[in-house]
């Protein structure tokens, strides 16, 4: 009996440390919409950039700095789950939208740099804040539970280029990971809850629990 | 260790999981979180993890529409509700990839006539992905998503010629919903010319629906590849570099 009861307290004990963990471990993934290209290992998360509503910061400056952070394999989201994770950027120069249609498919990743992002907020009524920045999600398709897009579109203000860099580049491709914004809660920390949400803090990088969400969406089928 | 004191700590193991559970469900819920087996809404969102795509749609409607300006007919609108009532059934239904995918879970009807009209017959829009352009007439914002989900429009071959040119396929967004610094579509459209809905075009009907269902992905092009090909050696090449 007194072993028995071992058994049961040593169980009981292993399920409250697993459940623990599992709350304090990774940044909430909800709702669950991203690039379905984060499922394969063969399929990269090809980008592009656009800087024609911009005067700011020139094509060449936008993407050195997008793949010098997208490019970072130690601290940021590049080769995540042995390379199911895999950025890889436009090599001919040209902005999104110079490109054919044909092309500019491949690039399911788009960063549009720009003087005044609230300029572009949609439509005629101020619906989403895009005082700084923002994304878009187009194509969507449903995969048990969770919506694939076919095409993610993250607007920069040119500051992201110039002075923010990190944080905000890293920040929103954890949008089009599927990554939600922090909602005020700073635990744990996250690249998602940075100051503007009531954190005290911009990560710079994905943190350990952002990774940890990414790379268990990037496992479902 | 007596059992009494074994069998109090189990106890109070036990009643510390049912916290920790708890707990950590409200924070999930608390942070978005809703359940994907199940049809429960977000409370506090216009958006769901369902195939519906918005909480204020119960079923997947498609919506069907001559828009054509010599050729509207009611005929024609009648033969593509029916073919794509057929593709519905006998192939959506019937891939490999329906039963798991979130589509199997709702119902699906047909109709005829849309309640909005195809985005990209507004002049001086262009398509918001296809033509990589952007500026904010190039979406159509909406604060409540109209019941259907997929418009199905004929058209006359000038807007697919104006809006599809070398584009691999025959989409686009029709209805973005926004929340906090987010827009997403939620619904979509397909645009045909009359040629590609009668006679014997069926397969290019097919190919379309079965692709906005995420059941057929398309093709790369020789063209695609080698940009790809290039686009990785300069990544190596970068990193090489670095490091």
């Amino acid at each position: 009996m007194t072993r028995t009861l071992f058994k049961l307290f040593t169980i009981t004990f292993i399920l409250i440390m697993l459940q623990i963990s599992t709350v304090q471990a990774s940044h909430p993934y909800n709702p669950e919409r991203h690039i379905p290209s984060i499922h394969s290992s063969t399929d990269g998360e090809s980008f592009c950039v656009d800087v024609k509503n911009t005067s700011r910061v020139t094509y060449t400056t936008a993407m050195n700095t997008l793949t010098t952070v997208l490019y970072n394999t130690d601290d940021g989201w590049d080769e995540l789950n042995n390379g199911k994770i895999s950025f890889v950027g436009h090599s001919s120069g040209q902005n999104c939208s110079d490109m054919t249609s044909t092309l500019l498919s491949i690039y399911k990743f788009r960063y549009y740099v720009l003087d005044n992002p609230e300029d572009f907020s949609g439509g005629t009524s101020a619906v989403i804040d895009c005082s700084t920045n923002c994304v878009k999600r187009y194509g969507p398709t449903s995969v048990s539970g969770h919506t694939h897009y076919d095409y993610g579109h993250a607007y920069l203000k040119h500051t992201a280029i110039s002075t923010t860099t990190t944080h905000t580049i890293n920040h929103e491709t954890g949008h089009l990971l599927g990554l939600i914004d922090g909602d005020g809660t700073c635990t744990p920390t996250s690249i998602m809850h940075s100051v503007a949400y009531g954190c005290t803090t911009n990560p710079a990088w994905p943190t350990t629990a952002d990774i940890n969400s990414v790379i268990a969406e990037s496992n479902k089928s | 260790m007596t059992r009494k004191k074994y069998f109090t700590l189990t106890i109070f193991a036990a009643l510390v999981l049912l916290g920790v559970t708890v707990y950590g469900k409200g924070g999930l819920a608390h942070e978005g979180h809703e359940s994907d087996d199940t049809h429960s809404e977000e409370y506090h969102s216009n958006f769901t993890n369902r195939a519906t795509l918005t909480s204020n749609r119960d079923k997947i409607t498609v919506c069907i529409e001559d828009y054509t300006q010599s050729t509207s007919n009611k005929a024609l609108s009648e033969e593509l509700k029916l073919k794509t009532n057929n593709i519905i059934n006998e192939k959506v239904k019937k891939h490999i990839k329906w039963k798991n995918s979130g589509y199997s879970k709702e119902q699906i009807d047909i109709v005829e006539g849309c309640s909005f009209a195809p985005f990209l017959l507004d002049n001086g829009t262009a398509h918001p992905v296809y033509s990589g352009d952007m500026n904010k007439k190039l979406d159509r914002v909406i604060s409540t998503a109209s019941k259907e989900q997929l418009g199905i429009f004929i058209v006359d071959q000038s807007v697919v010629d104006k809006h599809f040119k070398n584009a691999p396929d025959r989409w686009s967004p029709e209805e973005m919903l926004c929340e906090h610094n987010e827009c997403v579509e939620v619904t979509s459209g397909i645009y045909l010319t009359p040629d590609e809905v009668s006679g014997n075009e069926v397969n290019y009907l097919e190919k379309e629906i079965l692709k906005r269902f995420g059941f057929e992905q398309g093709q790369l092009t020789s063209a695609q590849h080698d940009q790809i090909k290039k686009d990785e050696l300069q990544k190596k090449a970068f990193l090489s570099k670095e490091g």
